[in-house]
């Protein structure tokens, strides 16, 4: 078995981009310090006769979210101002999340989504920071990082 | 951005306070000086993708104590309110000349005495978060 290689947050890049058919995306890794998708299935109880005292399930739906931290930026063009733009217009967008950073051979998720809540936070002794949310929309996919 | 052009940045700041000489890390002291040092502690990866380190700066403030309480009247000046506000002069820019995304100075400590090269001074430090 050969040994495990593990990988360190500060890594991961995550992009941004159009739903058009050849997306235009942007990198906003170095605005965030958090991203953290959350994809979770429903599941239905079956209780069929000698099933014992264990419930026995079948599996629903998929759905997912993704959770997104980092710190406001005054930029016209920076992450802050394309998440709020993004969440005002209720526009789809599509994300390239990198979890192991954006190198040939390692795996990324590319999913659709709506932004479906953008909040800025101040505090008077941190900088501002936001958190925001993506509800994705359909079904994630899984990748390699092509050379 | 290094923690050169932080310390330049800095350095850079701080002279806009009348008739304080600003120098980079430890030398022999003219006061009134300001001494930019190195960070006390630096936190790495405050954002992805290398983005965002965040410095623990120290400016140490030296004034003379020939006279000790007209030092202490001139070393109360560079604290807010004061006709020197180091904490006013370091955040008038939070970019500091494009060295830093933000920064503030979050205290003052070690009011006091300091032995440079056998002299006394009265002196404080202080710390400085610097987002870069």
């Amino acid at each position: 078995m050969p040994d495990p290689e593990f990988f360190h947050g500060r890594e991961t890049v995550l992009e941004i981009g159009d739903t058009s058919a050849t997306p235009t995306y942007t990198d906003i890794s170095e605005f965030l310090n958090d991203a953290t998708p959350t994809l979770s299935a429903t599941t239905v109880d079956l209780n069929p006769f000698g099933s014992g005292a264990w419930a026995r399930k079948l599996s629903g739906q998929k759905s997912g979210s993704f959770a997104l931290a980092g710190y406001v930026d005054n930029g016209a063009t920076g992450a802050t101002a394309k998440l709020q733009a993004l969440f005002e217009s209720g526009a789809r967008l599509s994300v390239n999340y990198y979890p192991t950073g954006k190198v040939t051979g390692r795996r990324f998720m590319n999913c659709t989504g709506i932004i479906s809540s953008f909040s800025p936070k101040s505090t008077s002794t941190d900088a501002v920071s936001f958190t925001s949310e993506i509800q994705i929309d359909g079904e994630p996919t899984w990748d390699e990082v092509g050379p | 951005m290094s923690l050169a052009d932080v310390v330049t940045g800095l350095g850079e700041a701080l002279q806009a306070i009348s008739g304080l000489r600003v120098v980079p890390f430890t030398a022999d002291v003219h006061p009134p000086e300001a001494v930019v040092d190195l960070p006390t502690s630096v936190d790495f990866d405050s954002t992805f993708a290398r983005g965002t380190d965040t410095y623990a700066m120290k400016i140490r403030v030296y004034v003379s104590r020939a006279d000790d309480r007209s030092g202490r009247i001139k070393l109360a000046s560079f604290f807010p309110g004061g006709a020197s506000d180091v904490k006013a002069a370091v955040e008038s820019d939070p970019k500091l000349g494009g060295a830093a995304k933000t920064v503030r100075v979050t205290g003052a400590e070690n009011v006091g005495y300091f032995d440079v090269a056998g002299v006394s001074y009265l002196g404080c430090d202080f710390i400085v978060d610097v987002m870069a």
